[in-house]
């Protein structure tokens, strides 16, 4: 049973009224368990919509999306909250750390919401920050930080429930070519313990480090490969 | 949620923002000022005046018998022996002016015709001595119980127990002395001179004696008392008028009545204002929600419930609203003491334990109520469009 299943996936804003938007029309793929999928395509291709449907932020307009054999397209809210709270990761190119918690605390939001008692989740947050080489900035508030560094920390935050997907959209837009580099080692990392990661970009270099290129382009899959480097071994 | 996490969120997002939540909770702190000052001094007037009361002895029933001269004294008294479950004392409480004399020394005392009970009747205490006995009454003899004002006019520092004193010519043995009552009333309580009533026509011309007191033995035995003894009248003289009964529980209960209304107008005038001071924390909250926006969308995308939002919103407006209360709790606290210290001359006013917890938790319910909207409509929130606000 593949881990993302998606068949025939609408995705239309202002259904019916003259600035009618198909963001999506008609997207199906699978993706397996501990793969590396990189989702490309230009602004406007579809692909910030796909990843909010897959990462179970919005919901399809029509079509399936079974997730782990779970039909998601129809939950509620709360159903959708916790699917996000016990499967899924994200890594946003803003980062999205709440300002006026330090790294620790921030690391730490997602097990609060999975009620796990605090020393317990101290304990968990702070290996995250160490896994991610930031064992030294625990009490650090992320307007104290560099942007690789709050990335690093978002990627903490992200990883520190183990879920088996991660969501990075344009992780590395915000980023110099070093830190760029180092966040996809990090990500690539992750996926050869396994973790299932799927990677929104519009750069091509970028999906370099990804093992599969889904491209979209007006809300349609134009092509699904390997890409070049997993041809030829390198990843 | 986690409540703790919740909290020192709420903490700091009330540091973080001083100012803001300083003039936000100026209203809280104004209405529950308010409510707790207007509350306080109303039940600084309620316990003056109970206190004044109680000085002339509280679950107290007068009966007076005014139809006719003859002497009731013994029916009554047997009436009141009849129902020790309701009376506790009684005594007739017959006055009149007298000179009384010791030697060269004399002053103008009101003597009271009273019984072995009369010092737990009107609330007296015994300095000294104490009071004459049943048989002293069943044998009318010739001794007497002084206050402090006559002891003083008389006897000065000698000891006035087993002296005799004149009373219309009379001799009477002093056998006690009583405390001092301090009344407002200059010492119209403290120049006294008790005798057994059998004296009466000893001493009065005219000697039917007919003011009685009773002590009830509580509140409620004061009523059976007043319905005991109206019955008694009733049946002694055919019909209903000719004596008459009264309480100052009755009177007491009217009072308190007044009280609490005064407390609910008071008290309602000064809810408005913590209604008002809801209101800006309503708005303070819509603020801080849509401040919040993003910060909203990140923690739904990681997990957050609807639920965790709306607890999360609540208690930071429940904290605001229990900081507000508190600090408006100690400024009741400070302007019951001054005003207390300006009505009443030697009450220390200050807001009973009740109030104070009342209004804490008074005022983090207003903060959750009014800070329902907010959080309910920050727990609305699509993920996505929250998270796309810059």
């Amino acid at each position: 049973m593949p881990l993302i299943e998606i068949h025939n996936l609408y995705k239309v804003y202002n259904p019916g009224e003259e600035n009618e938007v198909r963001a999506l029309a008609g997207v199906s793929t699978q993706i397996e368990r501990g793969e590396f999928v990189a989702v490309l395509g230009t602004s406007g291709s579809g692909k910030s919509t796909m990843m909010n449907i897959l990462g179970c932020l919005d919901t399809p307009s029509h079509g399936t999306y079974r997730l782990g054999g779970t039909p998601v397209e129809q939950l509620s809210d709360n159903q959708l909250s916790k699917i996000r709270s016990l499967a899924i990761g994200f890594i946003f190119q803003g980062y999205n750390l709440i300002k006026d918690l330090t790294a620790l605390e921030n690391v730490e939001l997602p097990l609060v919401y999975r009620n796990m008692g605090r020393a317990k989740r101290r304990r968990i947050a702070t290996e995250a920050l160490q896994r991610v080489g930031l064992g030294d900035r625990l009490q650090h508030l992320p307007s104290e930080m560099s942007g690789g560094q709050q990335q690093r920390v978002a990627i903490a935050r992200a990883i520190s429930t183990a879920p088996p997907i991660l969501m990075a959209d344009e992780p590395t837009g915000n980023l110099d070519s070093r830190s760029s580099r180092e966040i996809m080692e990090l990500l690539r990392a992750l996926n050869r313990q396994g973790t299932t990661i799927i990677l929104i970009t519009h750069d091509r270099e970028l999906a370099g480090y990804a093992a599969r290129t889904i491209e979209l382009r007006d809300g349609r899959i134009i092509s699904d490969q390997p890409t070049v480097l997993a041809k030829e071994g390198a990843v | 949620m986690n409540i703790g996490q919740a909290f020192s969120m709420a903490i700091k997002s009330i540091r973080n923002n001083k100012a803001r939540s300083i003039l936000t909770m100026l209203g809280i702190i104004i209405g529950v000022a308010a409510v707790i000052t207007l509350v306080t001094i109303i039940q600084g007037y309620q316990k003056e005046f109970i206190r004044q009361v109680s000085d002339m002895g509280t679950n107290v029933v007068q009966v007076s018998y005014y139809y006719d001269q003859r002497d009731v004294s013994r029916g009554i008294t047997e009436k009141a022996r009849s129902m020790p479950e309701y009376v506790q004392a009684m005594t007739p409480n017959q006055s009149n002016w007298y000179t009384v004399k010791l030697r060269d020394k004399s002053r103008d005392s009101r003597i009271i015709f009273g019984s072995e009970q009369y010092d737990i009747c009107t609330n007296y205490n015994i300095e000294k001595g104490s009071m004459f006995t049943y048989n002293n009454v069943l044998n009318a003899d010739r001794v007497c119980v002084i206050g402090q004002a006559l002891k003083n006019e008389l006897f000065n520092f000698e000891n006035p127990i087993g002296k005799t004193v004149h009373i219309q010519g009379e001799k009477f043995r002093v056998v006690g002395v009583l405390e001092e009552k301090n009344m407002q009333w200059g010492d119209y309580y403290d120049n006294i001179c008790i005798v057994p009533y059998t004296n009466n026509r000893l001493l009065m011309k005219n000697p039917s004696v007919s003011e009685y007191v009773i002590q009830a033995v509580d509140g409620e035995a004061t009523k059976a008392i007043i319905t005991e003894m109206e019955n008694y009248f009733k049946q002694l003289l055919g019909r209903d008028w000719g004596y008459w009964i009264y309480s100052e529980n009755q009177f007491m209960e009217f009072y308190n009545e007044q009280i609490a209304l005064m407390s609910l107008i008071g008290g309602g005038i000064a809810g408005i204002s913590l209604v008002v001071g809801g209101i800006g924390i309503m708005n303070i909250m819509l603020v801080s929600v849509t401040e919040r926006t993003r910060e909203i969308g990140i923690r739904k995308s990681i997990g957050a419930r609807r639920f965790d939002i709306i607890s999360q919103f609540l208690i930071e407006s429940g904290t605001l609203s229990l900081c507000g209360g508190l600090l408006g709790i100690l400024l009741g606290a400070l302007l019951s003491l001054i005003f207390g210290r300006l009505i009443f001359k030697d009450l220390v006013l200050l807001p009973s334990l009740f109030i104070v917890v009342g209004a804490a938790g008074f005022s983090i319910v207003l903060g959750m109520f009014f800070g329902f909207y907010p959080a309910n409509r920050a727990s609305k929130l699509n993920p996505i469009d929250a998270l796309r606000v810059e």
